[in-house]
């Protein structure tokens, strides 16, 4: 049987007790992997990752670890292709899906830097955190910030945008700020005004939530 | 070398091909803010307003030059970011690009913001039209430490380039030459395949006599709906169709809007093209002009500084406008000269008596309204102006902006609203006009009311200062703070209850720059000009209709019939109903009629409070009121004018009886 089956069946399980449910005919629905189910789960338990008592499933040690670093690459997966791609919600789980098969544990610690290690997923269910998240309670910043988040004097590239009208989208690019460029904050009070190479702008606090940025070591 | 003699070749033949053409056209079009104006008035010798701030350029510049026997007609633009239009000024740029007339087109773009530059470039070069870039201000260039590789950019391009200090006339011999030698241009973007294709397909769909058919369907691809009208005049209904289907299979194929990906091809070639001619070398300090521009708009600091500006502006046009020049004009040009030498002249040329009156009786036109017009008015308004243009041309009024943001959200606006606002302290007609800079239709309705209402202008604004000071402080403070009170609770109580929302702040802060003195000289005289013609008509005719009125006893008529009002309510003097007469004609006039009555000491301290309240907050004035027609339409000015009239009586009235209650003398 295959690592991708595999991987569902322990994410299924995983999402299952999140809802207190252990008994194996709701899992089963759950999964919705037909015929090929009883026959998978036998296999993880030959594995050593579940044990089956009263017809429940639980975890071994073993398991819970390989189902959470699973989760947590899943629901990493299902952020980034939301928030920063705007997929649609059937095309993020989709993604999701296969991409959460082929990122390294390096790219996970990464990702989730970058979309600033968020606690939930897009459904609203918590992803587990990692070594990175650790960090970052130890007053780590996350790498990508808005631009509300930065001191003022720092400069920053811009990472990506999410303005809520498309008409401020384009307006803002005319004047430079578009993701790669670099920007410079030049004070928050009474305005906002930032720099973009020799285009001094000031600009409204909301709009400058929107934009997310990655800090720059100084010169 | 062999560049130089392949332009040369294409230089002949275009030379050729333009001489066999009657007339030629050249368009110049850039970002606001690039001395674009000054250019076009180099070229045609004619002067525009230029200035530091978008909206100054609302209507389209023609000028008309000889050129070696031939007419070249030059076309100025409203500032523009972007082809793909944003705004009323952009759109129109687009289309005078896109009417069909063969022309060339001249850009004109900041040097230090070479970003912005190219990124409109190379919409320009979509178009086809000959276009030779001019970069301006490269001064300012080169002392913020930047380098361009200018022969390689060249290349890159494959469109000449010129270079030029342009208010300083450097760089601009030939500079009409080169425009009208210009090759034909070639686009060097390259889209992603399937939008190359989509743009091939529509240019099929397009008439064949479209010259710049290739940056049509970009902009359609771009789903410009401002397209549309221009579309129906060249296409069946059958063809705009097939087009959106074009259209749709694109954004569907790349699973988002095309637009996204054409803006995101051109700004990677910018980028592209930038990391190989564009180099600035660090420096930690940029002079005076960076050092001001940053203070200016400090949290802390930007506060005494703009208390400086206004305490200047209060000392040059308050007090030596307002005060030394008019009482010169008033007293001794009016005074000795003009009014006794008017009288004596006309006293032996004039045997009529009823037209001896008209000319100088207490109605006179040369003693009321000329004088009125030329020693009271003009001094103030001149003196704004000159001011006025010195904050735009410097570049403070958009820091103005950034420092009250925060006061103007609370009434629905945001800082933009600021130059309006400003402008209308030098005249609410021309600032009512410029409530075009602001985005949404709700900001431009809330500062139009605000003008209307409790905006004095600059005339205004003078008599009132005269009356102030013969007033103890508490009373001229009491003034202010209803006025601006009133202002607040208009504007708070208009946000909440209007329909719409406020527009985006963004606001781009040119560096501070030493203005031209003659380029703020050209432009106090050109608006004092407007001034003068909208005003002094105006002046006139309220006169004329005071004299009839006066001869027709309807005066003392109206006196008693508005006498519950005047008297009883606003606890003024029958006198004053006149003031208030003439304040429907002008309101700055009808203040000089409250300071002549309290010069001939017939008014309390209490009396003068309330009339100073009331005239501020009075009807605007007829060139006002038609402004406000012509941009909101009439049931707006009618609206409006319903509201303020009965609000300003109820105001001051109500400070009337408050004084009384509490018992108040001043």
């Amino acid at each position: 049987m295959s690592d991708t089956h595999i991987d569902h069946i322990l994410r299924t399980i995983w999402t299952a007790r999140e809802d207190s449910h252990f008994d194996i005919p709701y899992i089963r629905e759950l999964a919705n992997e037909g015929e090929l189910f009883d026959q998978l789960l036998a296999e993880i338990e030959n594995k050593g990752m579940i044990v089956i008592r009263e017809n429940e499933v639980h975890f071994t040690p073993q398991g819970e670890y390989l189902a959470e670093k699973i989760i947590r690459r899943h629901r990493l997966s299902e952020r980034l292709f939301a928030d920063v791609f705007d997929a649609a919600p059937t095309t993020y789980e989709q993604l999701a899906c296969s991409f959460e098969h082929i990122i390294s544990p390096e790219v996970t610690e990464s990702v989730c830097t970058f979309l600033g290690h968020p606690k939930v997923c897009p459904h609203n269910r918590p992803i587990p955190s990692g070594k990175c998240c650790l960090a970052y309670t130890n007053e780590i910043e996350p790498v990508v910030q808005k631009l509300t988040q930065i001191p003022v004097g720092e400069n920053a590239r811009i990472v990506y945008m999410l303005p809520s009208y498309q008409k401020r989208w384009k307006q803002l690019h005319q004047y430079g700020l578009y993701p790669g460029n670099e920007i410079k904050l030049i004070q928050k009070k009474p305005s906002y005004v930032v720099q973009i190479g020799e285009t001094t702008l000031a600009l409204d606090t909301e709009i400058c939530q929107e934009i997310y940025v990655k800090r720059l070591p100084k010169q | 070398m062999e560049k130089l003699a392949e332009r040369e070749n294409v230089r002949r033949l275009a030379e050729k091909k333009h001489h066999s053409d009657k007339s030629k056209k050249i368009v110049l079009v850039g970002s606001p803010n690039v001395g674009k104006s000054v250019i076009f008035g180099y070229l045609t010798g004619q002067y525009v307003t230029v200035s530091n701030y978008p909206g100054t350029t609302v209507d389209v510049f023609h000028g008309k030059v000889q050129h070696e026997g031939q007419s070249v007609e030059i076309i100025d633009t409203p500032g523009a970011n972007s082809l793909i239009p944003n705004s009323e000024d952009e759109r129109v740029t687009r289309d005078i690009i896109l009417s069909g007339e063969d022309k060339a087109i001249l850009q004109v773009g900041d040097g230090k913001n070479l970003f912005r530059t190219l990124y409109l470039t190379l919409q320009i070069m979509e178009s086809s039209y000959p276009v030779v870039l001019n970069l301006n201000m490269m001064d300012e260039v080169k002392s913020a430490g930047i380098e361009i590789d200018l022969p390689k950019l060249e290349s890159i391009l494959g469109i000449p380039i010129n270079t030029s200090i342009a208010v300083r006339k450097v760089g601009m011999d030939g500079l009409l030459e080169k425009v009208l030698y210009a090759p034909s241009t070639k686009s060097i973007v390259q889209y992603p395949e399937v939008i190359e294709n989509a743009i091939r397909d529509i240019q099929k769909l397009l008439p064949d006599n479209i010259q710049s058919s290739r940056f049509v369907a970009i902009m359609l691809l771009s789903g410009d709906e401002t397209l549309k009208t221009l579309l129906s005049r060249w296409l069946s209904p059958e063809q705009i169709v097939k087009i959106g289907e074009v259209v749709n299979r694109v954004s569907a194929t790349l699973g988002e809007d095309a637009e996204n990906v054409i803006s995101r091809t051109l700004i990677e070639k910018v980028q592209e093209i930038l990391s190989l001619v564009y180099r600035k070398k660090d420096k930690s300090f940029n002079g005076i002009s960076e050092f001001l521009g940053h203070y200016s708009v400090h949290p802390f600091w930007g506060v005494p500084i703009l208390l400086l500006v206004l305490y200047g502006m209060y000392e040059i046009v308050g007090v030596f406008g307002a005060g030394t020049l008019v009482d010169f004009m008033e007293s001794v040009v009016f005074g000795e000269y003009i009014n006794p030498a008017a009288t004596w002249l006309v006293n032996q040329l004039i045997p009529f008596t009823i037209v001896r009156e008209f000319l100088v009786g207490e109605y006179g036109m040369i003693t009321m309204a000329l004088s009125y017009g030329f020693a009271i008015v003009l001094p103030i308004v001149a003196t704004f102006f000159l001011m006025f243009s010195l904050l735009e041309d410097s570049g403070y009024l958009p820091r103005l902006a950034v420092m009250m943001n925060r006061v103007f959200r609370f009434m629905g606006l945001n800082g933009k609203a600021v130059l309006p606002m400003v402008l209308g302290l030098g005249c609410d007609t021309m600032a009512t006009l410029t409530t075009r800079i602001l985005q949404t239709r709700k900001e431009r309705l809330i500062v139009t009311l605000l003008l209307a209402l409790g905006v004095p202008c600059s005339a205004q604004l003078g008599v009132l200062l005269a009356l102030t000071s013969v007033m103890p402080l508490a009373g001229s403070l009491i003034w202010l703070g209803v006025v601006l009170g009133i202002l607040f609770l208009v504007g708070y109580l208009s946000s909440k209850i209007m329909p719409g929302e406020r527009g985006d702040f963004i606001i781009e802060l040119p560096p501070f720059r030493r203005p031209s003195l003659m380029n703020i000289l050209y432009k106090t005289i050109a608006r004092i000009e407007w001034y003068l013609k909208e005003v002094i008509p105006l002046f006139v005719l309220g006169t004329t209709i005071l004299f009839l009125f006066d001869k027709l006893d309807i005066l003392s008529a109206i006196r008693y019939g508005a006498s519950p009002i005047i008297k009883g309510w606003l606890g003024l003097p029958e006198k004053a109903t006149d003031a208030f007469l003439i304040g429907f004609l002008r309101r700055d006039y009808g203040a000089a009629g409250i300071f002549a009555l309290s010069k001939e000491g017939l008014l309390s301290n209490n009396q003068i409070l309330v009339s100073m309240v009331a005239i501020t907050l009075f009807i605007p004035c007829i060139a006002n009121l038609l402004m406000i027609i012509k941009e909101q339409g009439v049931k707006v000015a009618i609206r409006m004018s319903a509201f303020i009239l009965p609000f300003a009586l109820l105001v001051s009235g109500l400070l009337n009886w408050v004084l009384i209650i509490l018992g108040i003398q001043l």
